[in-house]
């Protein structure tokens, strides 16, 4: 059961952050990246698969691959954003983690915008 | 007929499927609505393009979609090139600069009784300018060989001019060329003058020259 192993990894974390945060505050913020960075490559492998399969499905579906790529992308970027802001906000830096919310943001905004002015496209294309 | 609608079910039905799924996997953050903005266009596209494909009209995702994006890489890249453009510019600026105050220092230690030189110019920077990277002023600080080195010996102690408290405003008047005329040999200062003048194409009224102090 690999929850329990996150969940415990999760609370040994937990406690020494605390113990940490009173002793060396500057090791306590380091720690919990690291611990953020540990679950997170413990889920990379199962993500990586349901990401494999949702694929395969989309390409029975004969739904077009960059439907696909494109939200997949979007998703990743607005996970990582939020990583980095909560762990700059975990630090106190809330200043820090609302740019990197702003940055995230920004680039959604990127990607999405051809899909907006293609849909606007196809309403053009619909108006007799 | 029936194979379209059945084609078509089954994108719309597979799409929200792996929407749910996306928006399982998304963070609860501030991040959540944007992405929903991204997922509901999509589904909307999927949803009316084979209308579209019925009604015998054409029109390809795929091609907008790409279309946009190289929009936005364009835009993206003509602006970086232009802000490269520009540091590329103050960086081509600084170097020649650099270089025209090492060539005019060179030129002033090749004129007789000067030992060392120090210059500093004002160059036109405007880029579109017709007379960009002329050299409007330029100062040079001079030691004359007669002054000696100064770390050997004793230096000599300059005498101290009558300070008259009161009469700053009058001081004050004195502007560099006229300094520069009591302190460095008309001689001297004429060469380089003519030197500078020559080799840089400065005139003579814009070249400040001075005597360095110890």
């Amino acid at each position: 059961m690999q929850i329990i192993q996150i969940i415990g990894i999760g609370f040994v974390a937990t406690v020494l952050i605390i113990i940490l945060k009173k002793q060396r505050p500057e090791i306590a913020v380091q720690a919990s990246i690291v611990t953020g960075v540990v679950i997170f490559m413990l889920l990379a492998s199962k993500l990586v698969a349901v990401v494999d399969v949702l694929g395969s499905y989309v390409q029975k579906a004969e739904i077009k691959p960059v439907y696909f790529a494109t939200v997949l992308k979007i998703t990743g970027i607005a996970y990582i954003a939020e990583f980095g802001a909560e762990i700059c906000n975990d630090a106190g830096e809330s200043a820090i983690a609302s740019k990197i919310e702003l940055a995230g943001k920004v680039i959604i905004t990127v990607l999405a915008v051809p899909i907006i002015t293609s849909m606007l496209d196809l309403i053009m294309e619909i108006m007799p | 007929m029936t194979d379209f609608i059945k084609q078509w079910i089954i994108n719309i039905v597979a799409l929200v499927l792996f929407i749910v799924i996306v928006e399982m996997l998304l963070p609860k953050g501030k991040m959540k609505k944007y992405v929903s903005i991204a997922t509901g266009t999509i589904m909307i596209i999927t949803i009316v393009n084979p209308l579209l494909e019925l009604s015998g009209k054409d029109f390809s995702f795929v091609e907008a979609q790409t279309a946009g994006s190289n929009m936005i890489s364009k835009i993206e890249i003509e602006n970086n090139s232009k802000l490269m453009e520009q540091e590329q510019m103050e960086q081509i600026i600084q170097v020649y600069r650099a270089d025209m105050i090492e060539q005019i220092e060179h030129n002033a230690k090749e004129v007789d009784g000067v030992r060392e030189a120090k210059a500093d110019i004002i160059i036109n920077e405007d880029s579109q300018s017709e007379d960009f990277g002329t050299i409007r002023r330029a100062y040079l600080i001079i030691t004359l060989e007669e002054d000696g080195d100064g770390s050997l010996g004793i230096p000599e102690i300059e005498s101290i001019n009558v300070v008259k408290i009161g009469k700053v405003g009058k001081l004050g008047k004195i502007n560099r060329s006229q300094a520069a005329d009591t302190d460095c040999p008309h001689e001297i200062k004429r060469q380089l003058q003519e030197r500078i003048s020559s080799v840089f194409g400065v005139s003579g009224e814009n070249i400040v020259i001075s005597k360095k102090t110890r």
